[in-house]
């Protein structure tokens, strides 16, 4: 079963080492990756013209969070995992499932294809 | 002074008189030295001696004189401690000598009572408490044959005597008790009044009888009568600090309970109460008296260290982050292996250095040239030059940065100008602009052998191009000349901007 295949999926991560980290994962899973962003406006101006099947959000980005982004998905069906390095609290409401720093690829293709199957 | 009056009888009808004169004085006197005075006197209306002495057993229970009647310094001085008694003894009979030399005493003790000018004495024991407490004697200059009478009269006198003293210790007792207990109190009012902790004491119901001045201060109260410490608590602490406090009340318990209190300036401060139940000298519960701290600093800190380990906890794992990524993406190339490892540790080494260089300051900054030093290894100053002024990064940026000149740098060492001994590097850097200052970072290399552009997709070109682009919001410009590659970064001025 692989739950990513073929699926639109947005990366917001602010370091493009692990953004471009996170794409090889889901690439290598099947799943067409929209950016990666690695700020919050460009998350929210690359959702006013795409509709992504589920999305990655890393929790801290540049100094803010993506619960603007999370709340944009949330409203719009859009299912999403959240990334974080703070022990699995995400401190974001309404998250779905949470991956935490260090994840493997296994387990970040894993939690999307999760939120993408409920 | 004659010697017939010491053997004069006295009427017997005035026996009472005399008893009754003692009593009445004994009754009156506030002194110890009037007891002994109207002992002395009784004694030489009563027994007709105007020489007598009362002993006490001191604090070593040595059988002392404490107020004499014709006596010598010398005679007390030699029989001093001397008695037929113990201290504590319970049961003691008057011993009546009317001729001390037909007696058994060492001649020594003989000689010197005659060369005193006494033939004749008695010694009386005194009571306290049922317990001899010392001895009053008599003295005589002549053979004295003791009659009943003398023997009823010396009793009475003793007895009453011992009536005084005692009543005269339990007074000084009680007073020095009282003092001790003043003293106390007062050294007591005045560590509460000068404390620096917040101390009160409440009635039965919770009610404050006593604050002391701290405390006072802090609540600002006017009159203590009409004031209730609970309105000064944190409406959310209200529950629990006034459920506690009631328990404690009603269980007559310890409680260790922290709440936030307005302070008299409004402002809210951690207090941790610890109060114990009072009991009043009969053992009834008078209320309760405690002690607030103000912990608001401690828990501050308290709360200062779980964020900064927290965040700690952060940083690491996202260190761990960041290398786990820089490993899938160095080892995934076509490199052989000696090439991706040696490529991993240079890189690793220059996150360390700049984790280095952050934690000297605190990771609150690192300046863009102890950046740029590290990242050209031994090379600075030698083959590359650095310039510029002194721009402060953040933390992400520096290490973004670092690692983006680590790429610049080993990618001029393997295809690029410092291939070659004589190859030199540029590294200049300047701020421009005042309102919108501008950053522009020019890296330049100069060779004799031609270079080879790197590949697009490849670790340092991402470092380079996306990395430093997104965390220094920088356009990035690679040209590949003929000469090397002349890299160059604009950006918006770091917001920590130039140190000074």
């Amino acid at each position: 079963m692989n739950g990513i295949r073929g699926k639109r999926i947005l990366v917001l991560e602010d370091d493009v080492l692990l953004a471009l980290d996170a794409a090889d994962a889901l690439e290598a899973g099947g799943a067409i990756v929209l950016g990666p962003v690695h700020r919050v406006s460009a998350a929210l101006a690359l959702l006013e013209k795409e509709h992504p099947d589920a999305a990655l959000l890393d929790v801290n980005i540049a100094g803010a969070t993506s619960a603007d982004v999370a709340k944009r998905l949330a409203d719009a069906g859009v299912p999403f995992v959240l990334a974080t390095g703070y022990g699995g609290l995400s401190g974001i409401e309404g998250s779905g499932a949470v991956v935490d720093k260090p994840y493997t690829h296994q387990q970040l293709n894993a939690a999307l294809a999760e939120v993408l199957s409920a | 002074m004659g010697r017939e009056r010491s053997v004069e009888r006295v009427a017997s009808p005035d026996i009472a008189g005399h008893l009754f004169a003692l009593t009445d004085r004994l009754f009156r006197t506030t002194a110890v030295e009037d007891v002994y005075g109207a002992a002395f006197d009784a004694i030489g209306s009563l027994l007709g001696a105007d020489r007598a002495s009362i002993l006490r057993f001191d604090q070593h229970k040595v059988m002392s004189f404490v107020s004499w009647r014709g006596l010598s310094d010398e005679y007390r001085t030699a029989v001093n401690g001397h008695t037929p008694w113990v201290a504590g003894q319970r049961e003691a009979e008057p011993i009546f000598v009317p001729d001390i030399r037909e007696t058994d005493e060492p001649d020594w003790l003989k000689q010197r009572i005659v060369a005193e000018g006494i033939v004749g004495l008695a010694f009386i024991p005194l009571f306290a408490k049922g317990e001899v407490i010392g001895k009053f004697m008599t003295y005589f200059p002549t053979r004295r044959e003791f009659t009943n009478q003398d023997r009823d009269c010396a009793v009475a006198i003793a007895r009453q005597l011992g009536f005084a003293i005692e009543r005269h210790d339990a007074e000084i007792e009680r007073e020095t008790a009282e003092a001790k207990l003043r003293e106390s109190e007062e050294r007591f009012r005045n560590m509460a009044e000068d404390a620096p902790i917040m101390i009160w004491i409440s009635d039965e119901t919770g009610h404050c009888l006593h604050i002391n001045p701290l405390l006072r201060d802090f609540w600002g109260v006017e009159d203590i009568a009409t004031f209730d410490w609970s309105t000064t608590l944190h409406p959310e602490d209200l529950a629990l600090v006034g459920a506690k406090m009631q328990d404690a009340v009603q269980r007559r318990s310890v409680v260790n309970v922290k709440g936030r209190y307005r302070r008299a300036d409004g402002v809210y401060r951690v207090l941790e109460t610890v109060a114990r139940p009072n009991f009043g000298r009969d053992g009834a519960f008078v209320g309760m008296i405690g002690v607030n701290v103000d912990i608001t600093e401690r828990e501050d800190a308290d709360r200062h260290k779980r964020l900064l380990i927290n965040e700690l906890n952060h940083r690491v794992k996202n260190t761990l982050a960041v290398v786990q990524a820089m490993a899938r993406q160095t080892f995934k190339t076509d490199a052989p292996r000696n090439v991706q490892i040696e490529a991993f540790e240079g890189r690793l080494s220059a996150l360390a250095q700049t984790h280095n260089l952050l934690a000297a300051e605190s990771w609150q900054a690192a300046s863009l040239e102890d950046v740029a030093r590290r990242s050209v290894n031994g090379d600075a100053d030698l083959r590359v030059t650095l310039s510029g002024p002194s721009v402060e990064l953040e933390p992400r940026q520096a290490v973004t940065t670092a690692m983006a000149l680590h790429e610049m740098y080993t990618n001029a060492v393997k295809h690029g100008s410092l291939r070659d001994p004589a190859g030199t590097v540029k590294l200049e850097w300047r701020v421009t602009g005042e309102r919108d200052p501008v950053l522009t970072l020019r890296w330049s290399e100069t060779g004799p052998l031609p270079v080879h552009p790197p590949s697009r997709r490849g670790f340092g070109t991402v470092m380079i191009k996306q990395a430093l682009g997104t965390e220094l919001d920088a356009d990035i410009d690679l040209d590949f000349a003929e000469t090397g590659l002349v890299c160059t970064v604009t950006a918006p001025l770091p917001q920590l901007g130039v140190r000074r």
